[in-house]
């Protein structure tokens, strides 16, 4: 660290105001980011108001309550002279700060129920991908085709995590979230996702999607997604699934309509030898627990 | 030894002219080890979970040393997962638990007026499982790490889900047989705080008119009744899997590995609250004596505990939305987790209330309690925000997580427990503690603990998972933040340890009055500083306007 | 010193609360046990 720690810190408090005062949005985590992003998706733009309504409404209380302990701490010091009064009770105060939280949390429930009814409709899908959690990799089937890949972490990443390597990390680009085979996807187009695992659980996240869901083996989990905007978007396992999890991203690259056609097109063109089986695939069970 | 003559002074003061150790004078092995009363128990508790802090400490601080910098450079991920599992297990029921139990054994007799716990032996029993089952539960870590014996500790997170928890070798077996020791030892301390406050209060003193950290233990102790059994329970099913052929939890034998979750959280809500009940408590005795006030709305806060305690048995699955479950529930869990801010808004509303229009003085011990009221608040807020399903898609198993939850437990739980330890000390010891020396351990450690866990906050809502040994270099710079407040924190508990050698050992300090705080209200504050080593052998007669609540109208 | 020698009135009601909340707790714990083992 030292003296460039030093000038990175400088740098960051910039950024910390860049940050604090524009919108622009953060596809991947970037130093200093202080929020939550808003995402590629209608479900994870949100996901992110509802964030930002609840967190909104807490500061609203906690400077209301602060203000009233810090308003106390400084007015009513008995090295002031304050004395205390002798009242322990108000009848009218207590009956409004039970019934106003009521009304606010009702306020809340009203939004985050209308999302998570939309979060759970996995219905009227165009593409299903069945993703398969390893100890520690994910297995990735585009289910009604033969395509089918392991993606894990990338090797440059993975020469640098060992202790001792000698590499420095930060020489490496997207340290601990790149793969080597990326989950191809297209753009506005509703992906279902079947979701589980082969030994332990894992959890698959993406932020910018908006949710994370865990693959649980023997149990099928269902989400979906309809990627806006094309780009690539990093993320990890999210449930501890043993001694590499922090060493399991994903990476999805999403692509317009026509060019995902034509890579899953090269994708079985590559592998003719199992074109044929594809009919005898049966189409995965889907048991929602 | 020494100090029995320094309390045989006090004992013309005294309500009993019972002779301090009943005519003979005890051997420190006899006085320790096969101790009945409930004041040395207390001590052994409460030094116990301060050995144990700081084992846990020091793993943290292992934690945050990897967490410094991007990369690996000190620990392997094996054991950056055993350090993160028994982090958890040694804080939670190591030092967290016995402290609060601690607390409840010197505190609740003299509150209540009783001589002693309901059943003195049993409470010898319950501390000295303790040691035992600790001493389980870190032998396979202490081999590995000292001596290069076995396989190292449980790595499956102190959740122990399986499969993954049934990946450990023998481990597994001593950290369940650990777990079910801390479990029969937490069901007898239950069992004694119930039968003392229920069968032991002197006449005269109404369950109404008892301090509310009476009242907080009391539901606790219900609570732990409730669900330290479904957890022995969990655990036995865990075991009989990886060691027996069952497949409880074993998709391939045809089990279920959610129910484990299910079973785990039913224990593991309400456990929550075991750890912040009496912490309410500690704060509800300490800020109307420092505000020279009573207690805003007692009965208010009683009620407000007991529901949250009710509500802590149906809000489970928040712990789990992203398990998959199906709609319904989660809108159950979702709607049943929001309505537990309406409770504890209550409460945060009546300590504020309680301090409006007071006559504050700020000594440590109020110190730590108002910096809990706001710290623990800021704890309950994104423990709100984690109530929304939708945004906890979002938020579940990332470091936002891990901010929440030190919140409420080391602001919350722990900044408690410290303040009850400073409100106390000078009537267990009889000597005040160096007030200078406590605000120095106040300002450090509230300054440190929060550059410590607010960043974590950053690091969660961009994306960093929890449980990871290493990141990605746009997560180093508020890890780095992070990493610096851990060990500010770590340390400035030196000061702590040496506040209290100076009182307990030294007994260096002014000497303190029976009453110690000039607004303290209650029975225990009537008996001399230290108390005679048997209190109220005969039930003391209750003055209802010594008591914090003797108006039970009000 | 362990063994009181006064008679406190007030500790065979508390014998029975802790011998009846230990009952719960054991009760709780097989109730569990055994349903589990049941669904299994």
């Amino acid at each position: 660290m030292g003296v460039s720690s030093m000038s990175g810190w400088i740098k960051g408090l910039a950024l910390l105001a860049m940050l604090l005062l524009s919108t622009s949005v953060a596809a991947n985590p970037e130093p200093w980011q202080l929020n939550m992003t808003p995402g590629v998706t209608a479900s994870s733009k949100e996901v992110y108001e509802l964030h930002m309504i609840i967190f909104l409404i807490c500061c609203a209380i906690g400077v209301i309550v602060f203000g009233a302990i810090f308003y106390s701490v400084f007015a009513f010091r008995k090295s002031k002279g304050a004395v205390a009064a002798k009242w322990s009770h108000n009848t009218v105060a207590e009956i409004i700060w039970t019934v106003v939280p009521i009304a606010i949390l009702v306020g809340m429930a009203i939004p985050a129920t209308g999302t998570l009814m939309r979060m759970a409709d996995t219905g009227d899908a165009e593409l299903t991908v069945k993703i398969t959690g390893y100890q520690w990799k994910w297995r990735y089937e585009y289910v009604g085709t033969d395509v089918n890949f392991v993606s894990s972490l990338s090797r440059d990443a993975d020469a640098a995590r060992r202790v001792g390597s000698g590499i420095d990390v930060r020489t490496v680009p997207n340290y601990l979230l790149d793969v080597d085979k990326p989950l191809v996807l297209p753009v506005d187009t509703k992906i279902r996702f079947v979701i589980t695992a082969d030994d332990v659980i894992h959890s698959w996240w993406v932020p910018v999607l908006g949710w994370k869901q865990d693959a649980i083996p023997g149990f099928i989990n269902e989400a979906w997604t309809s990627i806006e905007v094309p780009g690539t978007y990093r993320g990890q396992c999210a449930e501890l699934c043993g001694k590499d999890h922090g060493f399991m991203p994903i990476v999805v690259e999403a692509r317009p309509k026509a060019e995902f056609d034509a890579w899953l097109a090269a994708q079985r063109a590559d592998r003719p030898d199992i074109e044929a089986t594809v009919q005898a695939t049966p189409a995965a069970t889907v048991n929602k627990s | 030894m020494a100090e029995h003559a320094t309390y045989g002074a006090h004992d013309d003061h005294a309500h009993d002219a019972h002779d301090d150790h009943g005519g003979h004078q005890q051997s420190f092995f006899q006085r320790w080890f096969c101790s009945t009363n409930h004041k040395d128990i207390g001590t052994l508790y409460l030094v116990f979970s301060l050995i144990m802090f700081f084992i846990g400490g020091a793993m943290a601080l292992v934690i945050r040393a990897e967490l410094f910098v991007p990369g690996l450079q000190l620990v392997h991920p094996e054991f950056f997962n055993q350090m993160t599992t028994m982090h958890a297990l040694v804080m939670i029921f190591g030092a967290v638990m016995p402290a609060f139990v601690g607390l409840a054994n010197w505190m609740i007799p003299m509150m209540v007026g009783a001589p002693d716990m309901a059943l003195p032996r049993m409470n010898n029993w319950s501390f000295w499982i303790l040691p035992f089952a600790f001493t389980l539960l870190l032998l396979p870590l202490a081999l590995y790490t000292f001596f290069g014996i076995g396989g190292g500790g449980p790595a499956g997170g102190w959740t122990l889900y399986p499969p993954l928890s049934l990946q450990g070798g023998n481990n597994v077996a001593f950290t369940i047989f650990a777990i079910h020791m801390m479990g029969i030892s937490s069901i007898m301390g239950a069992i004694n705080v119930i039968a003392t406050i229920i069968n032991m209060r002197a006449p005269g003193m109404d369950l109404l008119k008892m301090p509310v950290f009476c009242w907080t233990w009391l539901i606790t102790a219900f609570l732990l009744i409730a669900v330290m059994p479904v957890l022995a329970g969990a655990v036995t099913m865990l075991l009989t899997d990886k060691f027996f052929g069952t497949s409880f939890f074993n998709a391939a034998g045809g089990g279920d590995p959610v129910m484990f979750q299910h079973i785990f959280w039913f224990f593991g809500h309400p456990e929550v609250y075991i750890m912040i009940l009496p912490a309410f408590g500690i704060i509800s005795e300490i800020i109307p004596t420092f505000a020279r006030k009573p207690l805003f709305g007692y009965q208010a806060m009683v009620y407000a505990t007991a529901s949250i305690a009710f509500l802590s048995f149906i809000v489970w699955a928040h712990h789990m939305f992203t398990v998959g479950m199906p709609l319904g529930a989660a809108l159950f869990f979702m709607y049943a987790t929001m309505l537990i801010a309406v409770p504890t808004g209550v409460k945060v509303f009546n300590w504020v209330s309680t301090m409006w229009k007071g006559s504050l003085t700020f000594e440590t011990p109020m110190l730590f309690a108002i910096a809990f009221v706001i710290l623990f608040t800021i704890g309950g807020f994104s423990g709100l925000m984690l109530a929304i399903v939708p945004a906890d898609f979002q938020y579940h198993d990332t470091y936002f997580v891990v901010a929440h939850f030190h919140y409420v437990l080391v602001t919350g739980a722990i900044f408690a427990i410290m303040a009850g330890v400073y409100y106390w000390l000078p009537k267990w010891t009889g000597v005040m503690y160096n007030e200078m020396l406590g605000k120095w351990h106040f300002w450090l450690s509230t300054i440190f603990v929060n550059v410590l866990f607010f960043p974590q906050h950053f690091l969660g809502l961009a994306g960093m998972p929890r449980r990871i040994p290493d990141y990605n270099v746009a997560f180093a710079d508020f890890n780095f933040i992070s990493s610096v407040g851990a060990f500010g924190f770590g340390f400035a508990q030196l000061i702590f340890v040496w506040i209290l050698i100076e009182c307990c050992l030294l007994r260096k300090g002014a000497k303190a009055t029976s009453g110690v705080w000039e607004g303290a209200r209650g029975l225990e504050w009537t008996l001399p500083s230290p108390p005679p080593h048997h209190t109220f052998a005969t039930p003391p007669v209750i003055d209802d306007r010594q008591l914090a609540h003797g108006d039970v109208t009000h | 010193m362990s063994d009181r020698q006064d008679p406190d009135p007030r500790r065979p009601a508390a014998r029975r609360t802790a011998l009846i909340v230990g009952l719960i707790a054991v009760g709780i714990y097989a109730a569990f046990f055994f349903r589990a083992v049941l669904n299994a």
